[in-house]
């Protein structure tokens, strides 16, 4: 039998439509000396290969999401967005600081998402009876 | 959190022995201690406490639990605002619109240094959402 140990556990939080789903709140910076920060939330997705946050998000931080690399965001029911990809740290105040290639969206989406990517850096499981998700913030 | 001093003027109504820099408005916590002391110690209470402990700077995150327990009771008054970005500070909407923005540069123009936004989804009952 395989077991295994996590550091934290979270609840899944509600949202406005009483809707509860795996989600964490950062606090996410440009870069490493960036003192420009934002406090925004993002879904733990497992079914994204990359995180993708809303491009507001990057201009607030003050990132210029028209420059940088550009891939697609391909969704498996169909229909794609365009982002551009930058470096961006999330520090959460529990599991500590992640640095992030993530890309932003020209496109208005509603959520932002932590995939796969974000997954490699820390072991995490879920409980979706119990609505908690664990996290041990090593990969 | 700091402790401050303040003066009992009535029953409803404190007088701080010195001035802070909070937004009037604001909402504070006051604790009395348990002794004989008449001091009523009233303790500043931010919704980011965390990152004012000490805490290097860029190294501590955001808890944001009383935005989180808000969220969860006040969802009809939420949904007035269906649609739109919205930034909560403690238990108080500061600035809403139709993009990101805006309402985080109102709410930096008000002297919120790391606004804490997201989107207000709509409630659509029979509509399951994948990703995004």
């Amino acid at each position: 039998m395989l077991t295994a140990s996590y550091d934290h556990e979270f609840e899944y939080p509600y949202d406005e439509v009483g809707r509860r789903a795996p989600r964490l709140t950062f606090r996410a910076y440009a870069r490493e000396d960036a003192e420009t920060a934002l406090d925004v939330e993002a879904y733990l997705d497992s079914g994204a290969e990359k995180s993708l946050f809303n491009g507001e998000i990057g201009r607030t931080l003050g990132i210029d999401i028209l420059a940088g690399k550009r891939i697609t965001y391909q969704a498996a029911i169909g229909g794609h967005l365009s982002a551009t990809i930058h470096p961006v740290r999330l520090v959460h105040d529990d599991l500590g600081v992640f640095h992030l290639d993530v890309g932003f969206t020209s496109g208005e989406i509603s959520r932002n998402l932590l995939g796969r990517d974000f997954f490699n850096l820390i072991q995490i499981g879920f409980r979706e009876r119990h609505l908690a998700f664990y996290i041990k913030p090593v990969p | 959190m700091r402790a401050l001093e303040a003066k009992i003027l009535d029953p409803t109504h404190l007088e701080l022995i010195e001035p802070i820099t909070l937004r009037p408005g604001r909402r504070v916590e006051v604790s009395i201690r348990p002794d004989d002391d008449e001091e009523v110690q009233a303790k500043e209470e931010t919704p980011d406490s965390s990152a004012e402990r000490g805490a290097a700077p860029g190294l501590s995150g955001p808890r944001r639990h009383r935005e989180l327990e808000w969220r969860r009771s006040h969802r009809d008054l939420l949904q007035t605002y269906a649609g739109q970005w919205v930034v909560l500070e403690g238990e108080e909407i500061v600035a809403h619109g139709d993009n990101m923005v805006q309402p985080v540069e109102r709410a930096r123009s008000q002297g919120i240094r790391i606004p804490y936004v997201f989107y207000v989804e709509e409630s659509r009952p029979d509509v399951v959402t994948i990703g995004l």
